[in-house]
């Protein structure tokens, strides 16, 4: 959130377990954060469980990207 | 006695999600209704010249944001009637329910003429709605028709876009000299009082009005009518509610009025405004009354912290979008998902290679060398932030 | 946001319902924080500043109000405040880290450790049983901090307060080092504080490990048995480094004492001898442990990084019983002078 402050374009990769831990930090720090949220857990994973883990957040992060970006 | 809720609000403009906030951050349980999304007068302004909150719509964002952190639920429904009663049933969209204190701060309806073909020229030729349709009479004649405070608004707004705008007043103005002032140093507005608008001109589509005055009648070509006269307040909507000549209403008991559809409102952002709030005090009181209360000290209750820096831009960043990187908190697996994830975005734009970076641990905050480098270095970072 | 709130319908009879319908409270009951009640306990702190920063998770700085209306609900007494106040204080430092601690899944607690005449004008625990039930202002101390965070903080169990487990210390954790029974100068004054200055000391820790050792006739015995307990894989202080606490029961610190040794000495003594032998911990740990720069020394893995970390102290009645602290590791140690006018 530090990074978007400073004017990066920060996606923010979270498990749906923390999301609102990470949402209640972005309110007591007034940004609204770029989320991409993957199901719990990801530590403790095997390769394919990473794999589709992958496979489902992609195509919203580069929608995510494409529209920070202006392609979109 | 157990209702649904300890406060219904009818109507979200400024009075209402004002009243609904005062209630919600004492603790109460609060729904504020409104046919339509919540803004009220406010979604039409485009510029506030009594209130410092920017746009209408900036407004309203604020206004919506700041009831719904204080917990009020807006409820996208028509009340449709309202019952007084110890619990006051209120009829919806969505069904029936019930609350200790109703709010009614539903404003004014639209303004009419009451003249032939009136409502076929609606939306081709006459509105009510500066802020909506003023561009589509640029460097037109547009006529306004009232006599109060919206009416002298909605004429200076129309300034913007028209060539010249005639407000028509029927009786004396009833707005406020600040207001005169600034329809006076207008210079492509006149105001015409004692005129009233005996007939409309127009084959499908506005052409013209008869404008009536001491000194006889004569035609107005304008391809604009903006009619704020008879406005009125929401009479009939709550069983057995006094209401003045306007149709707005005198609140009693647990019903209370708040905003222009209260009978003597003022008719300015910042009354609507100290209305919504009187009106949330009082609810407050009202419930204490009746229900007896327990006053505590909100054990939650604490301020922002004083050093809330605004967004800042990277001094001296000469990052672009090919300048991506990773930054992963070290949590196990969460640099395997990045690099994944960052694959994807690579074979997306075409990349020719990532930034990386990695908090060292997990449990603390990222160092501020590492935040400092990746905000001067890159244009995008994807972080990995909690499992 | 307001600072007082009227409950319509409310009384002291269902104000506990209410409470827990906001979410309130730590499952006990709650003393309802009347404007009243909260001046009076305010009464405590005229002329001392809170001196308190926003606290994590919500960013929201307490006020002399709410602040004082956690310790009301808590059970304190007007005289527990600056107790609650100092620990807070101590909580807010950077090197405690309170963010990240209250949002790990491991099972820490506000650990507050109380030296100083305090403890005899309140009451605080420092002998038998002083980890346990019975003593109204180690219970009621170790509340107050952890209700300030759960309300102010925002740090909910579930929500914000991500804990896998948690533990029975995250419901109040506060006791009084038994500087009569020690045979070692008290712990603040070791940590550099005036002898007889009231201090309350702070660390994100876990619940306390029993040390039974009622063979031992010596240091060198007891040293073993503590050794041993502290050596096990599984602590957050094997790898994520950080402080840790031996509480000495008197009798097994004053055999130490008979012996000649030191609390320092105590402490390098097992710094040395706690270690974790490699084939204790799984191939896949041990390039965990490497991840986060933690290698073995030799065959065996230490406890944290240097004799400095193991906090010594003493506290409990008798009995031949002493325990060992772990910690969430990225936190410290931190103490703060409990506030006088």
């Amino acid at each position: 959130m530090e990074l978007e402050k400073r004017g990066v374009v920060a996606p923010l990769v979270v498990t749906e377990t923390f999301l609102p831990l990470v949402q209640a930090q972005a309110r007591a720090r007034r940004v609204r954060p770029r989320l991409v949220v993957v199901p719990h857990p990801v530590g403790g994973l095997n390769e394919a469980e990473l794999a589709g883990r992958i496979e489902g957040a992609a195509a919203e992060l580069l929608r995510m990207a494409d529209e920070a970006r202006g392609l979109s | 006695m157990s209702t649904d809720w300890d406060v219904a609000v009818v109507g979200a403009g400024i009075a209402g999600l004002t009243a609904a906030r005062v209630a919600a951050d004492r603790g109460l349980r609060v729904v504020a209704y409104d046919r339509l999304t919540p803004g009220g007068q406010l979604v039409n302004l485009t510029a506030l010249h009594d209130h410092p909150g920017g746009t209408g719509p900036e407004l309203v964002s604020a206004l919506t944001a700041a009831a719904e952190a204080a917990g009020v639920r807006i409820g996208y429904a028509e009340v449709t009637r309202v019952h007084p009663g110890s619990a006051v049933r209120l009829e919806t969209g969505d069904g029936e329910v019930t609350a200790g204190v109703v709010v009614v701060a539903a404003g004014l309806g639209p303004g009419r003429l009451g003249l032939p073909a009136e409502e076929a020229l609606v939306g081709r030729g006459i509105s009510t709605c500066a802020g909506c349709d003023g561009p589509l009479f640029r460097g037109r004649a547009v006529a306004v028709v009232g006599e109060d405070e919206w009416t002298a608004e909605e004429a200076l707004e129309l300034a913007g876009w028209a060539s010249a705008v005639t407000v028509l007043v029927p009786g004396p103005p009833r707005w406020s000299p600040e207001r005169a002032e600034r329809l006076a140093a207008a210079g492509t507005v006149e105001v015409l009082t004692g005129a009233a608008v005996t007939a409309l001109r127009g084959e499908g589509v506005l052409s013209g009005v008869v404008v009536r005055t001491a000194d006889g009648e004569r035609d107005l070509p304008v391809a604009g009518l903006f009619p704020f006269v008879d406005r009125r307040g929401p009479e009939g909507l709550v069983d057995g509610l006094a209401a003045d000549e306007h149709g707005r209403l005198v609140g009693a008991g647990n019903v209370l009025v708040a905003g222009d559809a209260r009978a003597g409102a003022e008719q300015s952002l910042a009354a609507a405004e100290a209305d919504g709030r009187a009106a949330g005090e009082a609810a407050v009181a009202a419930l204490a009354a009746t229900a007896g209360s327990l006053r505590i000290v909100d054990p939650t209750y604490g301020l922002p912290p004083e050093d809330d820096a605004g967004p800042v831009e990277a001094a001296g960043s000469t990052a672009t979008w090919t300048d991506v990187a990773l930054f992963t908190n070290s949590k196990p697996n969460a640099t395997e998902l990045l690099r994944g994830l960052g694959q994807r975005l690579q074979a997306h734009w075409e990349l020719p290679e990532l930034g990386f970076a990695a908090k060292e641990s997990a449990s603390v905050a990222a160092d501020k060398d590492t935040i400092d480098w990746l905000s001067q270095r890159f244009k995008m970072v994807l972080v990995a932030v909690g499992d | 946001m307001s600072a007082v709130l009227d409950l319509p319908g409310v009384t002291e009879e269902s104000w506990q319902e209410e409470a827990y319908r906001r979410g309130w409270g730590d499952g006990l009951p709650l003393v309802a924080p009347t404007p009243a009640r909260v001046a009076a306990a305010l009464a405590a702190l005229d002329g001392i500043d809170l001196e308190l920063g926003p606290l994590p998770p919500s960013g929201l700085v307490p006020t002399r109000e709410s602040f004082a209306a956690n310790a009301v609900m808590a059970g304190c007494r007007p005289a527990d405040l600056p107790v609650v106040l100092a620990a807070v204080r101590a909580l807010q430092a950077p090197e405690y880290n309170l963010h990240g601690v209250l949002a790990t899944t491991h099972p820490c607690a506000p650990m507050v450790v109380v030296n100083g005449p305090v403890r005899g004008e309140l009451g605080i625990n420092s002998g038998a049983n002083c980890l346990g039930q019975g003593t109204r202002a180690n219970a009621v101390i170790g509340r107050a901090v952890q209700l300030t965070l759960m309300h102010i903080g925002g740090a909910r169990p579930g929500v914000m307060d991500r804990a896998t487990q948690g533990g029975p210390a995250k419901y109040t954790f506060c006791f009084g080092e038994n500087e009569e029974d020690s045979p070692f100068p008290p712990f603040s004054v070791r940590r550099g504080f005036a002898p007889g200055e009231s201090v309350v000391t702070v660390a994100a820790t876990e619940g306390p490990h029993n040390v039974n050792d009622h063979g031992g006739t010596t240091a060198e015995d007891l040293l073993l048995t503590i050794a041993g307990t502290m050596a096990q894989p599984g602590s957050n202080n094997v790898y994520v480094k950080g402080p840790h606490f031996l509480v000495l029961g008197p009798e097994h610190a004053a055999t130490f004492a008979r012996d000649g040794w030191t609390a320092e000495a105590v402490r390098n003594a097992l710094w040395e001898r706690a270690r974790i032998p490699v084939s204790k911990v799984s191939q896949a740990n041990q390039r965990q442990f490497e991840d986060w720069g933690v290698v073995p020394d030799g065959d065996a893995y230490p406890v944290s990084t240097g004799p400095e970390m193991l906090h010594v102290l003493v506290a409990g009645g008798a009995g031949k019983h002493s325990v060992w602290i772990p910690s969430f590791g990225a936190t410290a140690a931190v103490s703060r002078a409990v506030p006088r006018v």
